[in-house]
């Protein structure tokens, strides 16, 4: 955490306690097992100090708010597989009417990991709304997603692990980590490549361009 | 002319999908209400269809009178899945992701609607992702709400410069300059993959090849 953070009023009640390092490969367990979506920011990072640079992840590097709608357009064209959306608080604020957009749609093998350390780190770690008062779990409760928690300490991750893995529709678990670095990772930027190779892993054409 | 025509029939008359959609609404997209019948609606099942034949088998959609009649075959119809947005940058995320697990989706938006999509389309052009999108027009010539103005003339634009190819099938029954606008900006292609139509028309005919060509060239 750097110097200059100060911790809001829910850090200050201890809520923002784990160690992304350390919750987030234990929330995903084994990530051959589904397809993943990761937000900009720490959770590509994050997603790919766990899976490397994988055929089965897309990580998103722009296009601030996608994660979530990726997800949802990827579980419904492969019902055949779970998808995995792990994004950011402040990636998931800017664009949280995608919650509602999935609830309604509901599907069976949607999980949404927010990994929440209530601060914008790449951009000088100014506190986001989830510092001062937001509780994305309960908008994700109120949008109408059934199946939710928050992950704010070890004893909750074996259930928020569960959650992720077999819900029976939407899930969403809410990961209150510290705001820390995420872990050190050398992300691809290449949006077009990561396309291609996630299709052709999926069997799909690399480039279905006329 | 065609602002004539609404005001001489009650909204009450039209016929009941539109009803909800208030005047201005029906107007701007070229829909005469007041002397609609269903064969000239036709055209819009029509272009449903050739939407599922070319394998779409996700629709997304901030609801819109322009596109009502697509909104309900796709609520209607078993094969696809049919997902309301709250708001139209969701669609272009959706599309990206139906790509990436080898499935065609489509966003049905009204032209105000552009303007929300504009930094969500970096996914699409940075990743080369196809996209199609049918836009419905506000804001041109004869438009009744002046809100609609800004967003309704900024749309092709805007369009434009996220890379996306437009074809724009203006209202009305005869605009020749609007129609070579049209060929030229489908055949140019210089984009590859990207595309977005302008419509509703009732020239079925150049409307159904336009987008026969865009979705073989998008979608194939």
């Amino acid at each position: 955490m750097p110097a200059d953070v100060k911790p809001g009023p829910t850090a200050a009640a201890g809520n923002f306690a784990l160690e992304r390092g350390e919750a987030v490969p234990a929330l995903i367990g084994r990530h051959q097992d589904f397809l993943i979506v990761a937000g900009l920011g720490g959770t590509a990072s994050d997603v790919g100090a766990v899976t490397g640079d994988a055929a089965h992840v897309y990580s998103l590097a722009g296009a601030m708010g996608a994660a979530c709608m990726m997800g949802l357009g990827l579980a419904l064209a492969r019902p055949d597989k779970r998808v995995l959306v792990v994004t950011g608080d402040g990636e998931l604020l800017m664009n949280v009417g995608a919650l509602a957009t999935v609830a309604v749609v509901d599907p069976v093998n949607l999980a949404i990991l927010c990994v929440d350390n209530g601060h914008y780190g790449e951009t000088g770690w100014q506190k986001s709304h989830t510092s001062l008062g937001v509780d994305l779990e309960q908008i994700a409760i109120g949008c109408g997603i059934k199946h939710t928690c928050t992950v704010a300490a070890a004893r909750d991750i074996a259930a928020g692990a569960r959650l992720l893995r077999e819900g029976n529709g939407a899930s969403f678990v809410c990961l209150r980590v510290k705001p820390t670095e995420p872990p050190a990772f050398k992300r691809n930027f290449d949006a077009s490549l990561q396309r291609d190779r996630f299709r052709a892993a999926l069997g799909g054409t690399m480039s279905p361009r006329g | 002319m065609r602002r004539e025509n609404f005001s001489a029939k009650p909204i009450e008359d039209h016929p009941a999908r539109w009803q909800d959609a208030g005047i201005a609404h029906l107007y701007c997209l070229g829909m005469d209400a007041a002397v609609e019948t269903q064969s000239q609606t036709g055209w819009q099942h029509e272009l449903y269809d050739l939407l599922r034949e070319n394998g779409i088998t996700q629709i997304a959609y901030v609801p819109d009178a322009g596109h009502s009649i697509l909104i309900d075959r796709s609520l209607a119809d078993p094969s696809v899945h049919s997902i309301a947005l709250t708001t139209e940058e969701e669609g272009v995320a959706l599309i990206a992701g139906a790509d990436l697990g080898g499935t065609r989706a489509v966003l049905l938006m009204q032209s105000s609607g552009v303007g929300n999509c504009i930094n969500m389309l970096s996914l699409i052009k940075g990743a080369r992702f196809p996209f199609l999108t049918l836009v419905s027009m506000r804001g041109d010539f004869g438009e009744g709400n002046p809100w609609q103005f800004a967003m309704g003339q900024a749309t092709e634009p805007v369009l434009a410069a996220m890379g996306v190819v437009c074809a724009h099938r203006a209202v009305g029954r005869s605009n020749p300059d609007h129609e070579r606008g049209a060929d030229h900006g489908v055949q140019g292609r210089p984009g590859g993959r990207r595309a977005a139509l302008a419509a509703p028309d009732r020239r079925q005919a150049f409307l159904m090849d336009t987008l026969s060509m865009m979705t073989a060239c998008l979608l194939t």
